[in-house]
């Protein structure tokens, strides 16, 4: 997909682990580790602002798009 | 629990009844002429008139329509068990409410049918010309069939909207 996550980037920066991250936003570690592979189909607008509140960051430090990689 | 969630529970252990219910029923009634020889139902069934073959044989035969029903229920109820545990748009929710709807479906004819050969079982020990098949479709029968294709209806509409929900779970 071209839409690249770079959530496990931004936690390694913040030095905050899979549990804890999962915990402060509300959702399973399995779905979070969905999310930290692209494994999703979306994020919610009420996920991605958990998250940047939580980790002090952009949504635009955990997605990127990647032109030319259009397949999955 | 939710109380969606409990009313599903409490309605899959009624399937459950009602489809142990619904053959002991059938049972007692071929034999009710032995503690309610007058009783309505024994008179109409001439139970007090016909032998032993003929009751097995209207049991079995009276048999076809719960057991359609049974089916149907049984499966119900895995769809209420899903509830319970608040899958209500997993693969085994829908398909089996899919199963039951059908299975209402074919109940209507079934029971045509089965009054059709209950007929017959009940009047064969008459003389000529008191013999009868009786076929009956009407009001209730037909209403009976829109209310199954009501269900049927709802059905495929949930299967659909399954495929929505499995893409919902799938935006975290």
């Amino acid at each position: 997909m071209s839409i690249i996550v770079n959530l496990d980037v931004v936690m390694a920066q913040r030095k905050i682990r899979s549990k804890d991250l999962a915990e402060q936003i509300g959702i399973t570690e399995q779905n979070l580790s969905l999310l930290k592979t692209g494994k999703v189909r979306g994020i919610r607008f009420s996920t991605l602002e958990k998250i940047c509140q939580t980790l002090g960051c952009q949504p635009g430090d955990i997605l990127e798009y990647q032109k030319g990689n259009d397949q999955l | 629990m939710s109380y969606v969630m409990k009313l599903s529970k409490t309605m899959a252990r009624l399937c459950v009844i009602v489809s142990i219910a619904l053959p002991v029923t059938v049972i007692m009634v071929w034999f009710s002429n032995f503690w309610e020889p007058q009783s309505q139902i024994a008179t109409m069934l001439h139970l007090s008139e016909i032998n032993m073959i003929q009751r097995f044989l209207g049991i079995t035969a009276s048999s076809l329509f719960p057991a359609v029903l049974v089916f149907g229920l049984l499966n119900l109820r895995w769809t209420f068990l899903e509830a319970s545990h608040a899958r209500y748009f997993s693969e085994k929710a829908v398909s089996s409410f899919r199963t039951f709807a059908w299975s209402v479906f074919f109940a209507i004819p079934t029971r045509i049918i089965e009054g059709a050969m209950v007929s017959v079982i009940t009047s064969w020990h008459l003389g000529e010309g008191n013999r009868q098949l009786s076929i009956g479709i009407g009001t209730p029968e037909l209403a009976s069939l829109f209310l199954a294709f009501l269900f049927v209806a709802i059905a495929h509409i949930w299967a659909e909207g399954q495929k929505y929900a499995e893409d919902s779970e799938q935006i975290i």
